[in-house]
């Protein structure tokens, strides 16, 4: 079964390299959903139904939906973004990354757990839920609240102020 | 007991005439100005009990108070000590504190604060006599302090006059100076020889006639040089003499106690308690020696030219103490101290018999305006006469004994000039007095105004007591019985010098100076009764200048505002380069430094991604200690 | 495990250093903000890998929080920009530096 993990993972990088190098803004949403699509094939393999089946739902279905709607509304235009940017910037962020892949490297080095067997009842729904609103219901709460902030914000955000009333 | 009861008993008086005093202030009750003069009779009483065991022998009263302070390894312990020369001293103390507090009850009895004045004249003797039987410099010092501030106290006593209170700070401050001196010697004194008792410092020992051997300890110069300075202040010595000629702005008694017989010769009995220390250094003995010559020299100078009999009699005594700190010098330890107790009773009578003269002619203090009260106020002049021929060295009285002593052993140095000056001292001493006496007492009484030449009268008796009882011992202080000198004499070491000055003996050198002094005395006799003293005319530069010290004081004053100007300058440069330039540059430096930082905010948010990354790979870096 | 860890965080991290590298390619706004939920999903991934190799759930309750936060951030940055849209301001990201200095 490994080489549907494999699969999986490639195509989702080959997405986001879709992602990164497509020129259409909405050619990048779309190609970031299909790599969220694999991805979440990927927990789900990884013994995490609930939270690839979550993923479809929540990331792909709302978020990625919304950030659709908003690049149509603003009707962007190819015109309007230029791929890559010519200045210094540009060029100054490849050490960094070479540093990051050789202290992963290192990461990986590091002599990993031998894998604990689960049970088919690890990562379901009821296991899931057990924890998360056992052990930890106060952080749920607390990510409820950053919801209700969140939302708030973009009402307040997005509301019409005296000087645009048309 | 006794000496502990000696010593206790002024303070409780002071104390309670204070509380007297705080309680009601107004109301003046004659009362308590007499029990205080009981309790320093009673103390006097003591005084002599304690003397008959110890004077002379090798015994010794000790009383232990108990332990005072300790800090690490120095543990200093509180205690009295009587030996002969604090016996001396004592008796001198308490006999003629208690003449002083007599003579005081007729002296201010129209004060209205006299409760007030007694107090601090209690609290004075108690702090003398803390000095004088203390048995370690500390405790010295204490009653050290002490005696300054009653002194300053008492000055300063009719304060509404900012002039007087003016004089009783300028005392504090001058002893200060030497105070400061004096806390450093102790402080070297104590690193030197581990304890600041008088046995650990300087052992007066009667029957080894050897000196103590320092040869070990370092410092023993600068002790003694910084021990001196404090005498300096105390026994006003040049320069630290300011105070004293000020200090006659106080009353009478308090300047025949304090500026007289008591607190000023404190410096001299350091001297002479510490003079195993400075029989052993032999360059700060050379030191005083010098201090001591100049000051008897320069003081009996200004003194020629005083018109204040207060004023006069005050640079006698600086003269005087600078014949008795020359002594200390020279090693004749003997003859200062004896000098002091002689000079405590011509001098204490002659500042008592001015203080009659004073409050006989209501107040009038200008020797030009007097002349022939012999006439008039027969028992003063009787007794002036004798304190004045006691201070010029009249053959018999008690201070031709002192000064002779004092003569006999600088002629034992060899040293012609020390001879010769301190010679001339003691002649213009002659001749200052002489003229006071011919302004006062004999001639004629025109100078007088008439107003106040009706009013002249005797003093009551209560002052004339103490002022007869005086006279007789300065008359009879050199004597046989009465003299202190053989136990003096036994008490320290003396050490053999070269040879006399021209080979004079003793003998020789009491009737060569004798004879010179007589001269002298008639000689001025004769010019000042003779000269015509007119009062308002403008005086000659030469005068100016010798009623004006020579022009120290102004000198020294100027010097110290001076100093204090540019002492400020100083501060001013120092705050405005350092302080500023520092808080600027500070400034500037926090400054650059944000403005480097603000500029890592680009607005642009890769940038701060880039800085997030980096902060992050950083963390993780030496998290891992890679 | 299906796979080794090893390899699942492998995964995860060249799923973080393209959306690293897209971050900082890309000059408008919108497309940035794809890029870091790129980034969030790789470190999803790395969660639930670990989660699964030493069997405890707590991982699952991370990614589970941070898909929520992330559809916090979305919504907020997605209003702002369609406030800059209205009001006739660029999206390219450097033209919106006011916050510089």
């Amino acid at each position: 079964m490994e080489y549907l993990f494999y699969t999986f993972s490639g195509l989702a990088i080959l997405f986001s390299l879709g992602v990164v190098f497509a020129r259409n803004p909405i050619y990048s949403g779309l190609s970031l959903v299909t790599t969220l699509f694999f991805v979440s094939g990927i927990f789900v393999l990884l013994h995490a139904p609930f939270i690839g089946v979550l993923q479809i739902l929540v990331y792909t279905g709302a978020i990625m939906v919304l950030f659709l709607y908003v690049m149509m509304l603003l009707n962007i235009q190819e015109e309007q973004i230029v791929g890559t940017r010519k200045h210094l910037m540009k060029w100054m962020h490849l050490p960094l990354i070479v540093v990051i892949f050789f202290i992963f490297k290192s990461l990986i080095l590091v002599p990993t757990f031998s894998d604990i067997p689960v049970d088919e009842k690890f990562g379901s729904v009821f296991n899931v839920g057990e924890s998360l609103l056992g052990s930890y219901v106060l952080v749920f709460e607390i990510a409820s609240i950053v919801l209700l902030a969140a939302m708030i914000g973009v009402v307040v955000l997005t509301k019409k102020t005296q000087k645009e009333k048309p | 007991m006794p000496l502990l009861w000696m010593t206790l008993l002024p303070f409780l008086g002071s104390i309670a005439l204070g509380t007297r005093y705080i309680i009601a202030p107004q109301k003046k009750n004659m009362l308590y100005p007499v029990l205080s003069c009981l309790v320093l009779l009673v103390s006097f009483v003591l005084a002599i009990g304690m003397a008959f065991s110890v004077l002379g022998s090798e015994e010794v009263i000790v009383f232990d108070i108990g332990s005072w302070m300790s800090a690490g390894t120095y543990n200093f312990r509180a205690r009295l000590y009587l030996d002969s020369l604090s016996s001396i001293l004592t008796l001198l103390v308490t006999g003629i504190g208690f003449l002083v507090h007599l003579y005081s009850l007729g002296y201010m009895h129209e004060d209205p604060k006299v409760i007030k004045y007694f107090s601090y004249l209690n609290l004075f003797c108690g702090f003398m006599l803390v000095l004088i039987t203390a048995s370690s410099l500390p405790l010295l010092f204490v009653g050290w302090e002490g005696v300054g501030l009653c002194s300053f106290l008492l000055i300063g006593f009719w304060y509404q006059d900012q002039e007087k209170s003016f004089a009783g700070r300028k005392a504090f401050i001058v002893n200060r100076i030497g105070d400061a001196a004096f806390i450093l010697a102790m402080a070297l004194a104590l690193h030197a020889f581990g304890s600041l008792e008088f046995s650990a410092i300087s052992p007066i020992a009667s029957v080894t006639h050897e000196h103590f051997a320092y040869h070990s300890i370092g410092n023993i110069e600068w002790i003694a040089i910084l021990l001196f300075i404090g005498c300096m202040g105390k026994s006003a010595q040049f320069p630290l003499y300011l105070w004293l000629p000020d200090a006659m702005a106080g009353p009478t008694p308090v300047s025949a106690l304090i500026h007289a017989a008591t607190m000023v010769t404190a410096g001299v009995y350091v001297l002479g308690r510490c003079s195993a220390l400075y029989a052993s250094a032999p360059m700060a003995s050379h030191i005083v020696t010098i201090v001591g010559i100049f000051t008897a020299f320069f003081a009996a100078t200004v003194a020629i030219f005083q018109n204040d009999i207060k004023k006069v009699l005050a640079y006698s005594t600086v003269s005087q103490l600078g014949f008795m700190v020359l002594a200390m010098g020279v090693g004749a330890y003997a003859a200062g101290i004896f000098h002091l107790v002689t000079h405590a009773y011509f001098k204490g009578l002659l500042f008592l018999g001015a203080g009659s003269v004073i409050h006989g002619m209501h107040h009038e203090q200008d020797i030009r305006r007097m002349g022939g009260l012999k006439s008039r106020m027969v028992a003063t002049t009787v007794t002036f006469m004798i304190g004045y021929l006691a201070i010029i060295g009249f053959p018999l009285m008690s201070g031709f004994f002192s000064k002779d002593h004092i003569l006999h052993h600088v002629s034992l140095t060899g040293n012609a000039w020390y001879f010769i000056i301190v010679l001339l001292s003691a002649l213009l001493t002659a001749l200052y007095m002489t003229r006071l006496i011919a302004l006062v007492f004999l001639g004629s009484n025109t100078r007088i105004s008439l107003v106040k030449a009706q009013k002249i009268h005797e003093s009551p008796n209560v002052m004339l007591i103490p002022l007869w009882i005086l006279a007789f011992l300065s008359i009879v202080g050199g004597w046989k019985f009465f003299s202190f000198y053989p136990v003096l004499e036994k008490l320290f070491p003396t050490h053999a010098h070269g040879h006399a000055l021209w080979h004079m003996t003793e003998t020789s050198v009491a009737i060569i100076s004798s004879v010179l002094v007589l001269l002298v005395a008639g000689f001025s006799m004769r010019y000042f009764l003779k000269a015509p003293v007119v009062i308002d005319k403008t005086p000659s530069s030469l005068e100016i200048a010798g009623q004006r010290q020579w022009y120290v004081d102004e000198s020294l004053m100027q010097f110290g505002r001076y100093a204090m100007a540019s002492l400020s300058k100083i501060s001013n440069f120092i705050e405005k380069i350092i302080v500023d330039g520092l808080i600027g540059n500070i400034k500037f430096v926090v400054m650059s430094f944000a403005r480097g930082l603000s500029a890592m905010v680009t607005g642009i948010p890769q940038s701060y991604v880039f800085f997030l990354l980096l902060g992050i790979v950083f963390i993780i870096y030496f998290s891992i200690g890679m | 495990m299906i796979v080794p860890l090893d390899h699942v965080l492998l995964v995860s991290f060249a799923l973080f250093l393209i959306g690293l590298v897209g971050l900082f390619l890309r000059k408008d706004a919108l497309t940035i903000f794809l890029c870091v939920e790129l980034l969030l999903n790789a470190a999803n991934v790395a969660f639930v890998g670990v989660a699964r190799s030493i069997g405890d759930v707590t991982g699952h309750v991370v990614v589970l929080i941070v898909i929520a936060v992330a559809a916090a951030e979305a919504a907020i940055g997605l209003s702002i920009v369609i406030r800059l849209h209205q009001n006739k301001k660029p999206l390219e990201v450097q033209k919106l530096n006011e916050l510089k200095g």
